[in-house]
């Protein structure tokens, strides 16, 4: 197996850097984390290139290299923080950005980035197996969980 | 709820704990930090090589590939604030006290950038910039022999919504009085001395061509900027269209909108084509409200007393509230409970919620009843812009609480979040995705409320001299309505009203007449004078009263309308009505007026 091109990365990157960002924002909370974790990743990942095995896609590789790095990243101390108040409402209901970003804050981190790796990174169960480095059905019993959750509070919405 | 309603429910309630990167991609870092960035000369090969291969795969994938090509990264200094030089400390400090005043001031601390200087008939044009948060501004100093001023601003997001290398600012900004004068219905109408047009661009846009009434004008791209002076332009004279020039040889065309002009209806200019999104309201909703401002909850920040001084909010201590929806915005929404003196809403006693928007360049608003906010939709739809030439359209208006989210579909194919906040929505789109609709949806994931932006009838340029002249009088009134022929193909007319039928306004129609195909108006109270223009398949007019009398007419050549309604008893009914009806007496349209009398005048 020859290592990947550097346009096969460049590909990559060009067609999918706003779902690597926001992704990584989803963990880090920090646009400029954010960015610094997929600039570093992809780095990262071509200087290791040779590294790559080929035993699944170069996506899924890279989007592993991104989730960890922003994991990194997410830990490093910040001196500024970029929450949102959460004094501000969408409208009346109760369902507010301030308790929406509770809500999905409050979910175990591997509940809440394999969430994220469904819905923004549109991977498939086996992907997102390979990125978070879990078996395939640990995936959906993640995913079963949170939806489960979030099922809870829309519904709680809703009625 | 079905899978599809659960996942649409997910991905909006991720989309809210995160947000849309406004950081661009940046190979070049990536390929530095991984420590392949070649030496130049090799690089730049490269950089060829890819930029024929790109060009080639996308002339043989479409031949508008070639339109496509640039990426938000080309903006790169305008994201980053740094386009241009700084300017001088003390324009710095002049222009931060400035901001600092202004209720609708910029957010963030702005640094103001100086992009251009420019002399043109003994007036100078300095072009400075700057981005604001959530916005990327020009600001036009005019100095000399005719001075002004004025900013201009394109929300960031606009650079996601497509890959053009230019975007229009300002088109044909008035600067000063020139020395032609032209007609225009009952008026005489003087050019201007100059009219400057204005936009931002990419770092691979070379020059812009600009073609309006007297030619074609290239004018270069200097700091990420240009601008264009017409000088001594024509009465009326627009700007039609724009062109970019690429430093790859490339010509892109720049959509924009042409600056209105002269008489119309004043729809926004647009494409022809239809705005995606749905076409069903999935879920009717009547009598929704505003919990909070019915609680008086203290959302968003409170009013001072300059602030409730110049909205003449009355009793001063009215319940009042300023609501920010897009904190990246300078504009914001003034909310209360209150009576306005000197803003014209209908006299009642009826308890309103009104609401502005509050915006450089002045203010605009409108009311509802309080106690029946939101009696058939869920949201209450205008859209305007700040002045001519503008070229973004702002969205602004109330919520029920019913709507937990809202998307504009443009006629472009973007489908582009609003900000909605605290009941509030406000969005700025430009003018060059109309037509365009908006759409509000429920927790649930459902359409609740679906409203269209006017279809544009296009330019109407008068042309020749009045093709049809027509009077009428009643004691102390009289009217007199002139048509011309417009370069486009329709026809405008224009009313004079004096006395107790006092008015003057115009309108027009398009050569493929398709839309309202009654256009009237009233003058006088009690009912004086009827005007405007009927399409040719309506072969009679009526205007209803509430008592069930009416008053029957056919319109006169070209379906052109000028009628004296007679006089009726104190006693009698109300007008309700005015219908045109085909040669089967078949009602092709109506014009409501009971109901126009029910709801409250807009002002502003």
């Amino acid at each position: 197996m020859s290592s990947p091109s550097l346009s096969e990365f460049e590909s990559l990157y060009r067609s999918s850097f706003r779902r690597f960002v926001r992704v990584a924002v989803a963990i880090t909370r920090d646009e400029d984390a954010a960015s610094e974790a997929v600039q570093e990743a992809f780095a990262r990942a071509i200087r290791g290139r040779s590294g790559f095995r080929g035993d699944g896609p170069l996506e899924a590789w890279l989007w592993r290299a991104v989730v960890n790095e922003a994991k990194r990243l997410s830990m490093r101390p910040r001196t500024v923080s970029t929450e949102v108040a959460a004094e501000g409402t969408a409208n009346g209901m109760p369902q507010s950005d301030a308790a929406v970003r509770a809500l999905i804050g409050s979910l175990p981190e591997r509940q809440r980035h394999a969430v994220f790796l469904r819905y923004y990174a549109d991977l498939d169960y086996r992907t997102i197996a390979d990125v978070l480095e879990i078996e395939v059905g640990s995936v959906s019993a993640t995913l079963h969980a949170a939806h489960a959750t979030l099922r809870g509070a829309i519904e709680g919405v809703r009625s | 709820m079905t899978e599809f309603e659960f996942d649409s429910s997910v991905a909006s309630m991720l989309d809210r704990y995160t947000w849309l990167p406004e950081r661009s991609a940046d190979w070049q870092d990536v390929l530095a930090r991984s420590g392949q960035d070649e030496p130049r000369r090799k690089r730049l090969t490269l950089l060829l090589a890819a930029v024929l291969v790109a060009l080639l795969t996308l002339a043989l994938a479409t031949p508008l590939g070639g339109a496509i090509r640039r990426s938000v990264s080309d903006f790169s200094d305008w994201l980053a604030g740094t386009p241009g030089a700084p300017v001088s400390l003390e324009e710095q400090q002049a222009f931060d006290e400035a901001n600092k005043k202004s209720w609708a001031g910029f957010p963030g601390s702005p640094q103001l950038r100086r992009l251009q200087r420019t002399e043109v008939d003994g007036v100078v044009y300095d072009l400075l910039g700057f981005r604001s948060t959530g916005s990327l501004c020009a600001r036009v100093v005019a100095s000399g022999e005719a001075s002004g001023s004025t900013v201009h601003c394109a929300p960031v997001n606009e650079l996601h919504h497509d890959d053009g290398p230019v975007r229009v600012l300002l088109a044909d900004w008035t600067v000063g009085r020139g020395d032609k004068t032209a007609k225009v219905g009952f008026d005489t109408v003087h050019s201007a001395r100059a009219q400057v047009t204005v936009g931002i661009a990419a770092d691979g846009a070379e020059s812009v061509e600009l073609v309006d009434d007297q030619g074609s004008h290239q004018v270069p791209v200097v700091s990420n900027a240009f601008i264009y002076v017409a000088e001594r332009p024509e009465v009326g004279q627009r700007v039609r269209q724009i062109r970019a020039r690429l430093d790859d040889g490339r010509t892109i065309d720049v959509p924009f909108s042409v600056a209105p002009w002269g008489p119309g209806p004043g729809a926004f200019g647009g494409r022809a084509g239809e705005p995606g999104g749905p076409e069903k309201v999935e879920r009717v909703i009547e009598g929704g409200t505003i919990g909070w401002f019915v609680r008086r909850e203290e959302r968003g920040e409170p009013l001072d007393d300059e602030l409730r001084g110049t909205l003449g909010l009355v009793p001063k201590d009215a319940f009042g509230r300023m609501i920010t929806p897009d904190p990246g915005s300078s504009k914001r929404m003034v909310i209360t409970a209150g009576k306005h003196s000197h803003w014209p809403l209908r006299a009642t006693n009826e308890p309103l919620l009104s609401y502005f928007v509050v915006a450089r360049g002045g203010t605009g608003g409108s009311a509802i009843p309080l106690d029946d906010m939101f009696p058939r939709t869920p949201f209450t739809f205008s859209y305007g812009t700040v002045g001519g030439g503008d070229q973004f359209a702002t969205f602004a208006g109330l919520a029920s609480d019913d709507v937990a989210r809202m998307e504009i579909f443009t006629a472009t194919g973007n489908r582009i979040p609003v900000p909605l906040r605290d009941n509030v929505y406000l969005i700025e789109v430009a003018l060059a995705r109309f037509p365009a609709k908006i759409v509000a949806y429920d927790a649930g994931g459902r359409v609740i409320g679906i409203e269209r932006t006017q279809r544009s009838e296009g330019q109407a340029t008068v042309i020749g001299e009045p093709a049809l002249r027509l009077s009428v009088a009643a004691p102390g009134a009289s009217m007199q309505l002139r048509t011309n022929r417009t370069k486009e193909g329709g026809e405008c007319w224009f009313v004079n009203g004096t006395g107790t039928a006092s008015v003057r306004t115009n309108s027009c129609t398009p050569k493929n007449w398709t839309e309202a195909p009654l256009r009237i108006g009233t003058a006088g109270e009690p009912l004086l004078f009827v005007y405007g223009r009927a399409r040719s398949d309506i072969k009679r007019i009526e205007v209803r009263y509430d008592d069930g009398t009416k008053h029957a007419f056919t319109p006169g050549r070209d379906g052109y309308i000028l009628e004296k309604i007679p006089p009726r008893p104190a006693t009698a009914g109300e007008l309700s009505e005015i219908v045109g009806l085909d040669a089967a007496g078949k009602v092709v349209s109506r014009q409501d007026f009971a109901a126009a009398k029910e709801s409250p005048e807009p002002g502003g």
